[in-house]
């Protein structure tokens, strides 16, 4: 008890000193500029101070010779060509002897001098700071007591290619990059409408990120965009470097391993669910954008459903869902039936089973447990093994652990087989892996106390699960449940695009119509 | 709160390691019973003989099956006797057939059934044949003839003589059900067949019971005739004879049907039986074409087949055993009558007056009807 005592002791001095070095900040964040650019100078470098990035370039006008100007800007974060023609050269070439004469020499520059589309007057040193810090550059000039804050922005970003999941064999190949605004393009050119926005904030108190948030209006619902606005304002931490943080910090049921919230590569992916009234968030330095409300069929929906023949694609999505079913069940249920309900099996498999059972000295629930680890481990190994490597992984995992381990008896050939089976179908579905391979053992525990019994007392587990959830006020297994109207349109199957007319319900309930087909207009 | 959050999976989890445990067992631990047959005991009251599966490990793994017999005083006595013999338990949700000799049969059979009707593990649709002139042990001794155990080889052959129809393939539950009711059950029936010193089993003809008791055996021919009367044909061959031809004729449907009347103290039972069939062989030429000659093979074939009715009815007559489930119908139609009757059953079955109706239909003719001069 005591021990505990001194720790919230200690958590509450941390806190206290964070807020007094929170409080000195403030104070400082107000100051200003002064007239004279040496002063502004040594503020400025008494601001990056250790920060070798941070260049401070003097140059004079041709004409002025008394107009001492300074550029200051991070390499690395802007364009040196744009700086050297579009600022540089026009103050140091022109001739500015005239524009001396009027009162604001300053104001005349970014009028008449700088030929740069995005220009701001500024004397907020705060501002001025955060400012060269995105890559713009501060013009100053003496005798002024306020910055122009020069648009230069550059640096190297990845190409567009594409992306490395949800590949598809027919659809747009682009993926997103890390580069924000780059992402908002590729949205941006396939809704060519006014109706999209595209809302900014900045989160992370030390990284600074910015994060999009992008709708269509009159499609979103508002609720949704309000509830969101909410809880990415309630974000009070100190870095984000992907969107899996936005995503941890803002989900409905943290605890889930089901993602309620939905995350893509793909902008066609991220334009079909805007389409459909969801909100997209575009976090920058990730090429995953974020999309809500996520409900469970998205996960078994994939972009070329849509952009194959619909007959095919549901027949895909079919083998999608069985798949998943079978994943999580395929090691439980021949567990249960191995060791517990021999009834069940037909006579010869039964006697297949026990030939091949035979000499095996692991239980099969141990042995089957110990192939399930085994697979997770090689999917883990494989994923972050350089591809040279990769090879090595393969053969390791195929002929030592596959073939070695049948002939010498230590596991029987159906268990590898049914890890086998298992671990292909977990691959169907990449974004439900998380969830899968772990209740992938909690059945195969459940089933190796009980049975089929204990596998149906999971199973019945998962779907409460499943059932309450929410993701944003949505229910999470909506339209796999209920087939009225149009519900089943396009969750098991994938209904034709002709009789497609309306948008899922309450997700789209802002707006349902999404065709007049002859229908609609009867 | 946080005791409650600690101590709700903990009693969770305890809850189910106390369930149904006692239940696991891995499959190579158990010796799986795929046929068991009872005789009557040297030294005990039965002698229970298994036949198993016996998995050989090694490089390659192989499957044989051994026979075992053991003596105990009741059949579940002798069926845990056997740990003592084979080590391990033996496993009986698989087991396809159970032989039972003809002197228990001549006894009384539900005195051995009765386990496997009440064990949780014996299935239901588990094939009782009566093995007839040798020990039921004998049989599952005999030499195999196709595939690797005997057990499965009656039981295939039980399950395809829907094409032969010549035994009636009768499961465990239709037994009891047959028992609970007022129809006298038949068992298919296996004799031994011995040729160049090899002894092969044979499922032929059906076993007649009066009740539970075995009152006399009906051949295969006879058995099909009573297939006929219980509806139960679904294939099989009917010869007829035209002088000097003989013709098969395929069975593709038949519908039976029993009707009983009662008048006074007479019952009457008329039987209907409607067969579909088509020519499928002829020994030598007949011209079938000819629409006379046609319907002469279909009236031959009516009488052929009638007379072979009334002839098994007479058997079971001799036998008193309603085999048909006459006694059922009249039940089913008249209870009154039946509880009158009742107690003198095997008595009025004799005297039953029976109508046969017989109509043979040839749908299908082989198209090649002259083939060889």
């Amino acid at each position: 008890m005591q021990k505990r005592k001194r720790e919230r002791r200690t958590v509450r001095k941390i806190i206290r000193i964070g807020e007094k070095t929170e409080s000195k900040e403030t104070v400082k964040s107000g100051s200003k500029l002064t007239k004279s650019l040496e002063e502004n100078i040594k503020i400025l470098e008494d601001k990056f101070k250790n920060d070798g990035t941070v260049i401070f370039r003097r140059f004079q006008n041709r004409y002025l010779p008394k107009a001492k100007c300074c550029i200051v800007f991070i390499e690395g974060m802007i364009d040196f060509k744009h700086i050297n023609r579009q600022i540089i050269e026009p103050i140091m070439e022109q001739d500015l002897t005239n524009l001396s004469l009027s009162f604001n020499l300053l104001e005349d520059i970014k009028e008449k001098v700088l030929p740069v589309n995005d220009v701001e007057e500024s004397g907020d040193l705060e501002k001025i700071l955060q400012s060269i810090c995105y890559g713009n550059t501060a013009f100053l000039i003496d005798g002024h007591d306020t910055a122009l804050l020069v648009e230069s922005k550059g640096w190297e970003i990845r190409a567009i290619t594409e992306p490395e999941s949800g590949k598809v064999f027919r659809g747009p190949r682009e993926g997103f990059t890390e580069h924000i605004i780059s992402n908002i393009s590729l949205i941006r050119r396939r809704i060519k409408n006014p109706n999209l926005k595209f809302k900014f904030l900045q989160l992370g108190k030390q990284t600074n990120t910015t994060v999009c948030i992008t709708y269509i209006e009159g499609v979103a619902l508002e609720s949704v965009l309000v509830e969101l606005e909410q809880r990415l304002n309630r974000i009070d931490i100190d870095g984000i470097l992907d969107s899996g943080y936005i995503q941890e910090l803002i989900e409905d049921s943290p605890l889930s391993t089901f993602p309620t919230i939905g995350y893509t590569e793909r902008p066609d992916v991220v334009v079909a669910r805007m389409l459909e009234g969801r909100i997209a968030v575009i976090v920058d330095g990730s090429p995953f954008v974020l999309t809500v409300p996520h409900i469970f069929i998205e996960n078994i929906q994939v972009s070329e459903d849509y952009y194959d023949h619909f007959i095919f694609g549901s027949f895909n999505r079919f083998l999608r869902t069985t798949a998943s079913i079978a994943t999580i069940s395929i090691p439980a249920v021949y567990l249960a039936l191995v060791t517990y309900h021999q009834e069940m099996i037909p006579t010869q498999l039964l006697i297949t089973l026990s030939a091949s059972l035979e000499g095996v000295p692991l239980p099969t629930s141990l042995s089957l447990i110990i192939m399930l680890i085994i697979f997770d481990v090689l999917r883990e190994a494989g994923a972050r093994m350089p591809s040279a490597v990769g090879q090595t992984v393969n053969i390791v995992g195929t002929l030592v652990l596959g073939q070695a381990a049948v002939e010498a008896q230590l596991v029987s050939a159906p268990v590898i087989i049914i890890t086998a089976i298992s671990g292909i179908t977990t691959l169907v579905l990449p974004t439900l892996i998380e969830s899968v391979v772990l209740l992938r053992l909690f059945l195969l525990v459940l089933s190796s106390f009980m049975g089929l019994y204990g596998y149906f007392i999971g199973i019945i587990l998962i779907f409460l699960h499943l059932m309450s959830i929410r993701s944003f006020g949505v229910p999470y297994m909506m339209s796999i449940t209920r087939f009225k109207d149009h519900d089943g349109q396009d969750s098991w199957i994938r209904a034709p695009w002709w009789s497609m007319t309306l948008r899922p319900k309450i997700i789209g309930a802002k707006n349902l119509i999404r065709q007049i087909s002859r229908h609609n207009r009867r | 709160m946080r005791r409650k959050l600690i101590l709700f999976p903990a009693l969770v989890f305890i809850l189910f390691t106390l369930t149904s445990c006692w239940n696991y067992r891995e499959v190579n631990e158990m010796a799986i019973v795929i046929g068991a047959a009872l005789d009557k005991g040297l030294t005990n009251n039965y002698m229970l003989t298994v036949e198993l599966l016996d998995v050989s490990d090694g490089k390659e793994t192989q499957v044989s099956t051994k026979v075992l017999s053991i003596e105990g005083e009741t059949v579940f006595d002798a069926v845990r006797k056997l740990i003592s013999i084979g080590g391990k338990r033996g496993y009986w949700g698989h087991i396809r057939v159970l032989v039972i000799s003809e002197e228990i049969a001549g006894e009384n059979i539900t005195q051995v059934i009765r386990f496997f009707r009440q064990d949780a593990e014996a299935r239901s649709d588990l094939y009782i044949i009566i093995a007839k002139g040798c020990s039921a042990k004998e049989i599952l001794h005999a030499n195999k003839t196709i595939g690797r155990d005997i057990s499965t080889s009656l039981a295939q052959s039980l399950e395809n003589s829907q094409f032969l129809s010549e035994s009636p393939p009768t499961t465990l539950y239709i037994l009891s059900q047959e028992l609970k009711s007022e129809i006298s059950p038949t068992l298919p029936v296996v004799t031994l067949l011995t040729s160049e010193d090899k002894t092969i089993p044979i499922i032929s003809g059906a076993a007649v019971f009066q009740k539970t008791k075995l009152a006399g055996y009906l051949n295969g021919d006879e058995t099909k005739a009573m297939l006929f009367i219980k509806n139960e044909i679904k294939g099989g061959v009917m010869v007829t004879k035209k002088d000097p031809a003989l013709i098969s004729l395929e069975i593709l449907r038949n519908n039976t049907k029993i009707k009983t009347q009662t008048d006074g103290d007479r019952i009457t039972v008329d039987i209907t039986v409607e067969t579909k069939a088509a020519i499928d062989e002829v020994t030598c030429n007949v011209e079938f074409s000819n629409l006379v000659i046609f319907d002469d093979i279909q009236s031959l074939s009516e009488a052929q087949l009638k007379d072979k009715l009334e002839n098994v009815i007479d058997k079971a007559r001799n036998l008193r055993a309603d085999i048909f489930g006459f006694g059922q119908k009249i039940y089913e139609n008249d209870p009154k009558k039946w509880d009158e009757i009742k107690d003198n059953y095997e008595e009025e079955f004799t005297n039953i007056k029976v109508n046969i109706a017989v109509k043979v239909e040839i749908v299908n003719t082989s198209f090649i009807y002259k083939q060889f001069e």
